[in-house]
């Protein structure tokens, strides 16, 4: 399962608020920032009043910084917890158990640049073992990566690693409205074709109005004037009233996207209809999609079984019967292992 | 001084220290030892084991509440079978006592439950769960009344040569009545107490958050109230009483061996900080050693030698249960015994 979890402290480094409600905290913590792969998170104890709140509150790892031992996670305040959280000032601490649960299953890229092992359900390699499997084939596989909201942060770390294994990827990121944007300046900006980033020379498309600060930067590595050759990342952002991006949902983008084809994988976290939309378009494409999922929890070890979730027959053709745990089995599940009627 | 003492002994089971992980909080161990070494508990309280697998409520299984949280997990667990084969032998390896919490709904299941583990390698101690319903009475709980805590404790007792512990509901008129019950019974000691039955409701969707409707409750928020039930426990039985009820500081488990417990377990505790246990077993032992007290067991029920009469004490206080078998009358010696706590 990967690095053991351990609980310590982290050092608040930044906590700044990047949208209504939206927050984005760096966090000092040698541990974490070393052993955490794409789609783990950390349970975070909320300072505040002895044991009120008394649950720790789970967030997903945005990013990492091993070589400054930091990390990144982004919260929008729905409680009393969060809301604790948001007054947090840099040098404060915090109590971090983690880095915790099964990351993503990343599409191992073979020496013919297949699909390797991608949609098979074998869940042998555990915690994001499969990163850094990469053979040839840049710029040919591609993957899709879809974010509902602040449900983008597991997938800012998950599309690091897959830029760097060589595959390329499709960012759907979807929001209620521009101002709820958060983390678009954190992907990978070697991008092609992406209408968001001014300045790409492969896309010289003004950046529309209102993008979070950072997103309209010349994209790092981008550079096909020169003939870049790198795996390609495409962003794409859809806001439901059209402020920013194309008007609809995340999903409608995605639909396009899939039928687009070549699509080998698709990644995906946000709300729960969100999630039971892009299953079902996984399905009628055929491109099996992993969901990260949340849950009201307790432990985050696994021990307690609170966070259970309703497994579908793939998982019982494991010996997975019954209820799975988002903490332990999960968050990230392959969709055809849970039942997504059932949460939410 | 020289260190002080803290081992401990609850039936046949010795204890290198006085603090157990409470039933249903730490699962069979695994997850927790990957966090600390957990060989340094004093005994580790197994999640509820049943005669056939239970795959358990569904979700949500968790509420928070101020300072507490609601639970309605549902005994899943493998069954007696599967604990027997993958998870005993690797909890015996431990090194650290180990007591089966066992749910049945007839004294038949309760006893081929025993039965079963009477010869599984590494069972110190069966903790009996008489919180669950009886469907023999109505689907009343066992421990909603002395005489059906006294007819299941005798009935395992018959089969199994382990210590035997009674786990007490504090859903009930008189804590005394069903602990005086289970010692006649011929439990080694009773624990006490399990949740606290009450209810969550969501004011948006306007229904019972739980599909069970009631849910137990646990955490700090009970604390003062499972202190009551262990001094009153404590008064009436001469069998060691294992505290339980919100404990998550070393002052807490402190509090519960001066009000007459011998040990304690930690729960929701654990949630919190998972080395909860190990963090109360220092603490205990620094309490000890900056008083110069010799030994852990000198502090048990230590504060009542500075109560009231009203509050009660060992020596004075009535029998409130006696066996129907072993008297003529039919009703209880006080009446106080006998309750109807609508457990479900």
């Amino acid at each position: 399962m990967g690095s053991a979890p351990a609980a310590s402290t982290a050092i608040v480094l930044e906590n700044r608020q990047v949208g209504p409600g939206c927050y984005r905290m760096r966090l000092e913590n040698e541990y974490i920032a070393r052993c955490a792969v794409p789609g783990q998170f950390v349970h975070v104890r909320i300072p505040g009043p002895p044991l009120d709140p008394l649950l720790r509150r789970p967030f997903s790892v945005c990013q990492v910084e091993p070589s400054h031992g930091a990390f990144l996670i982004l919260y929008q305040v729905v409680g009393r917890g969060t809301r604790m959280l948001s007054t947090l000032r840099p040098g404060d601490k915090l109590d971090v158990l983690g880095p915790l649960g099964r990351g993503f299953e990343m599409l191992r890229v073979g020496g013919g640049g297949n699909e390797g092992s991608v949609g098979n359900n074998s869940r042998e390699s555990e915690g994001g073992n499969g990163i850094g499997s990469v053979g040839s084939g840049s710029g040919t596989v591609k993957v899709a990566l879809v974010a509902g909201g602040l449900g983008i942060a597991p997938l800012i770390m998950l599309s690091h690693a897959i830029f760097r294994s060589g595959v390329g990827f499709v960012f759907v990121v979807g929001a209620r409205s521009g101002e709820l944007l958060a983390g678009l300046d954190l992907i990978p900006r070697a991008s092609c074709g992406n209408a968001l980033l001014s300045g790409c020379p492969a896309n010289p498309e003004p950046a529309s109005p209102g993008i979070v600060q950072g997103a309209h930067l010349p994209p790092s590595g981008c550079d096909m004037a020169t003939g870049y050759t790198g795996p390609c990342c495409e962003v794409q952002v859809v806001t439901e009233d059209g402020s920013v991006g194309r008007r609809g949902l995340v999903t409608d983008a995605l639909r396009d996207v899939l039928a687009g084809g070549d699509i080998a994988c698709a990644y995906a976290c946000g709300p729960a209809g969100m999630l039971r939309e892009v299953a079902r378009l996984g399905e009628a494409f055929h491109v099996p999609v992993q969901v990260s999922l949340e849950a009201r929890m307790a432990c985050g070890l696994g021990a307690c079984l609170g966070c259970a979730v309703k497994a579908r027959e793939a998982a019982t053709r494991s010996g997975r019967a019954g209820y799975l745990r988002v903490c332990a089995d999960g968050p990230v599940f392959w969709a055809e292992e849970v039942d997504l009627d059932g949460i939410g | 001084m020289a260190s002080a003492d803290l081992a401990v002994t609850i039936g046949a089971i010795k204890m290198k220290n006085p603090v157990m992980a409470a039933s249903g909080t730490f699962g069979f161990g695994r997850e927790f030892d990957r966090v600390f070494d957990i060989s340094a508990l004093g005994a580790i309280v197994t999640k509820g084991i049943t005669l056939k697998p239970r795959a358990g409520n569904p979700p949500p299984r968790l509420w928070e509440t101020p300072c507490g949280l609601l639970n309605s997990v549902g005994l899943q667990n493998p069954g007696v079978a599967a604990f027997i084969r993958d998870e005993a032998p690797r909890l015996a390896a431990y090194g650290v006592p180990v007591i089966v919490n066992i749910s049945g709904d007839s004294l038949a299941e309760f006893c081929e439950l025993a039965s079963c583990l009477e010869d599984a390698p590494g069972v110190d101690g069966l903790e009996v769960n008489v919180s669950c319903p009886n469907i023999h009475a109505g689907g009343r709980p066992f421990a909603s009344d002395p005489e059906s805590v006294y007819r299941v404790t005798a009935a395992v007792r018959r089969v199994t040569g382990k210590t035997l512990i009674v786990k007490l509901s504090p859903n009930v008129a008189g804590i005394a009545g069903t602990a005086q019950a289970a010692e006649m019974g011929g439990a080694d000691a009773v624990s006490c107490v399990n949740t606290y039955l009450g209810i969550a409701i969501d004011s948006e969707r306007i229904r019972p958050v739980f599909s069970r409707v009631f849910a137990g409750l646990s955490g700090p928020a009970i604390k003062p109230l499972a202190l009551r039930a262990v001094w009153e426990a404590a008064s009436a039985v001469r069998i060691p009483v294992v505290g339980i009820g919100g404990i998550c500081s070393p002052q807490d488990a402190i509090e519960f061996l001066l009000a007459g417990a011998s040990a304690v377990a930690i729960g929701t505790g654990n949630f919190i900080s998972p080395v909860a246990c190990l963090e109360v077993v220092e603490g205990i032992r620094s309490y000890l050693e900056e008083r110069g007290i010799r030994a852990a067991t000198d502090l048990v029920g230590l504060a009542k030698g500075h109560a009231g009469h009203a509050a009660g004490s060992h020596s004075d206080e009535a029998c409130v249960y006696e066996p129907k078998e072993r008297k003529a009358k039919d009703d209880f010696a006080t009446g106080k015994g006998r309750s109807h706590g609508g457990e479900q």
